[in-house]
């Protein structure tokens, strides 16, 4: 696809902002996942990225500029996602991705179980005015199955566990303990919903 | 059942063994018994299993199944309570205690307790009370007195256990309900026509099970024809306290504990399954989709539960691997700026100054080296080889590092003719085993780094060496 793109009139790295680019960069080589929306702490609310639009829209320009340092740019359209991978990475480097997939899907798993037993809907799980509370978290700390799968997953703690998907925008904070699901993280679940339905 | 006319049979121990090693076969004999409310199973049923398990497993087990599930060799071990023919059909009766055994293994197999059940339990508890406290007809002290006691802890040991598995079997209600509501939550017509099924399941389970046991071990409970369990105890505690027998009143005090322990997880899943009840069909989908794929993970899980004690860390049987796969923290080039500070400085000193004194040790080997025939695959040729490098990494200044193999590599590369990976094996089983443990605290890191020889990469765990006292060898 790159290549028929290679004509100079549509690849244009011109109009590229410099710092929103750097920005762009940072995010990804800190192993984070860029959502279309993010949770804005001061207004309490979600609000539009300008990284995810502009890679939206250069789409073609960063393919190409993370193709050549020996990535590739993934897109999940359903969850409205970027993040990079390391393009022919060796068998040492893929055990750290495959220990971070292992973290990061135990975590929500378990945070979507919980969710499907106590409400109606996971649904309100991805929503910054449900999501999981102090009381949530309780029950969850409570809970001695959670707890033994967090250790084995290599978490100390759930607020340990949660920490390592908000840094990877999995998941918000939107308060002192409360949390919610980004689109990455809520496409993970809904994702296990629509195969078990299809199946 | 196949029975083969062999001589050979297993010892009781032997035979619980092999079951427990194949526990899925009685596993599968138990939950059909259950199915069916039977105490037995037929020779035919219990054949056909232990028939399509055999289908998994090697020759040589093959034959100690062959020779553990014959008839003989179960009722000589003393597996089968009885065996009896009726209408041609040969039934076997198994021990309620090995029975017991597998239910105890998985959580899955052990029944719930009935509202029966609990109030007969219940009626015993009062007879005894009764019992104890008519002091007329039981003195303190009679034999009477002394076996009511007993019959007391027993009973109360009894009621804690069956209600323990219980709750651990109520815990896994979670898994019951997805698979009640499998159809239903496939479709909408499906859900209509199903959902009057598992309603009256839910409901079974609900009121016949959790219920019950839940408003057993309510202490608030009022019950017409007598007091509740914990009120009981409390009783026995006072008749106790009252002949100054302090230990036993003390172990009442500890089950009065024990027992309102229990209630409170069985007060959530009774929660859970209250509100499963009002479920749509588009969450009982999602509770059906989260549920199995969390049976997944708890699956994953419990294989670092097994006898391998190296596997401590959960495996990713579960993880799917379309989602985010390959995300992880990449490292950023590094800058390789010549710096100005003093530390730099020496650094690069330091650096020039080991070169020379490595270029000067070959110098004074230099006779050495050359009186050894460093292409020959000889044995001896070889053994004088190491005993050359040996003596060269004698020489060689030690210094703290964070990849002794990189180090070591970059260092003696340049020194021997001929150098290969035999060489650099040699040398780092030097430093480590006899140089370094004296001198410095070696760390093996759980990361790999790679090394190339010869247009092949070899991939090797790092070790850094920290140099814990000044000197030199």
């Amino acid at each position: 696809m790159i290549k028929s793109q290679l004509d100079e009139d549509v690849i244009n790295f011109k109009t590229i902002p410099f710092e929103q680019s750097v920005g762009i960069y940072r995010e990804f080589v800190n192993g984070r996942v860029v959502t279309k929306l993010m949770f804005d702490s001061i207004s309490g609310e979600m609000k539009e990225n300008v990284a995810f639009s502009l890679l939206f829209n250069k789409r073609f320009e960063f393919e190409l500029l993370y193709k050549l340092i020996g990535f590739s740019l993934e897109f999940h359209e359903k969850g409205d996602f970027f993040f990079v991978k390391a393009v022919g990475v060796n068998s040492s480097e893929d055990d750290i991705s495959d220990s971070n997939a292992v973290k990061i899907q135990a975590c929500l798993l378990m945070l979507g179980r919980y969710y499907a037993t106590v409400s109606i809907s996971i649904e309100q799980l991805g929503m910054c005015q449900f999501g999981i509370n102090e009381s949530d978290l309780d029950k969850l700390r409570a809970n001695i199955e959670f707890n033994s799968i967090l250790k084995s997953a290599g978490f100390k703690s759930w607020d340990d566990a949660l920490r390592f998907i908000t840094e990877r925008n999995f998941a918000f904070k939107s308060g002192k303990s409360t949390y919610f699901l980004s689109s990455a993280g809520m496409h993970y679940l809904n994702n296990l919903v629509g195969e078990y339905s299809n199946s | 059942m196949a029975v083969r006319f062999n001589k050979e049979r297993y010892s009781t121990i032997e035979t619980i063994k092999i079951l427990l090693n194949h526990s899925q076969i009685m596993e599968r004999a138990i939950s059909r018994m259950d199915k069916a409310g039977e105490r037995f199973i037929s020779e035919v049923d219990l054949g056909v299993i232990v028939l399509d398990y055999k289908e998994k497993v090697g020759p040589t087990e093959k034959t100690r199944l062959e020779v553990a599930f014959s008839l003989r060799n179960l009722l000589e071990s003393n597996i089968l309570a009885d065996k009896d023919t009726i209408d041609g059909v040969t039934r076997y009766m198994f021990q309620e205690s090995v029975l017991g055994l597998f239910r105890l293994c998985n959580a899955s197999l052990f029944q719930e307790l009935t509202d029966s059940k609990l109030k007969s339990l219940l009626a015993s508890l009062w007879r005894l009370e009764s019992v104890l406290s008519d002091r007329s007809k039981t003195p303190y002290g009679s034999f009477d007195f002394k076996e009511s006691v007993d019959e007391l802890f027993s009973q109360l040991a009894t009621l804690q256990g069956s209600l323990q598995r219980n709750v651990e079997r109520m815990k896994s209600v979670g898994a019951e309900l997805e698979s009640m509501t499998t159809e239903a939550s496939k479709g909408a017509v499906a859900f209509a026509s199903s959902r009057g099924e598992y309603l009256s399941k839910i409901t079974h389970l609900f009121e016949r099970h959790i219920q019950p046991t839940q408003t057993f071990l309510n202490p608030k409970t009022r019950i017409e024809e007598g007091p509740n369990l914990f009120e009981l105890l409390v009783v026995f505690r006072d008749i106790f306290d009252s002949l100054e027998m302090s230990s036993e009143a003390i172990l009442i005090s500890r089950s009065y504990l024990g027992f309102g322990n229990v209630f409170k997880p069985i007060d959530q899943v009774a929660e859970d399954v209250g509100k499963f009840i009002y479920k749509t069909r588009k969450s009982i989908a999602e509770y059906n989709a989260l549920e199995s794929a969390y049976q997944n993970l708890v699956a994953s899980y419990q294989k670092t539960l097994s006898a391998d004690l190296r596997r401590s860390k959960i495996g990713n049987e579960f993880v799917d691997h379309h989602f985010a796969h390959g995300l992880k923290r990449h490292s950023r080039p590094l800058p390789h700026a010549v710096g100005d500070s003093p530390a730099y400085i020496r650094a690069v000193v330091n650096e020039i100054d080991t070169m020379a004194d490595d270029a000067l040790c070959v110098d004074r080997y230099k006779d050495v080296i050359d009186g050894v025939d460093w292409c020959s695959t000889e044995t001896v040729e070889r053994i004088k080889r190491i005993e050359v490098i040996k003596g060269l990494l004698v020489e060689l200044r030690i210094r703290d590092t964070v990849d002794l193999a990189k180090d070591l590599h970059g260092r003696i590369h340049s020194l021997l003719p001929f150098y290969s990976l035999v060489d650099l094996f040699a040398a780092i089983r030097i430093f480590e085993s006899e140089f370094l443990p004296k001198i410095a605290r070696i760390t093996k890191l759980n990361f790999f780094s790679e090394i190339e020889f010869n247009e092949y990469r070899y991939s090797y765990r790092i070790t850094r060496v920290n140099i814990i006292s000044g000197e030199n060898l």
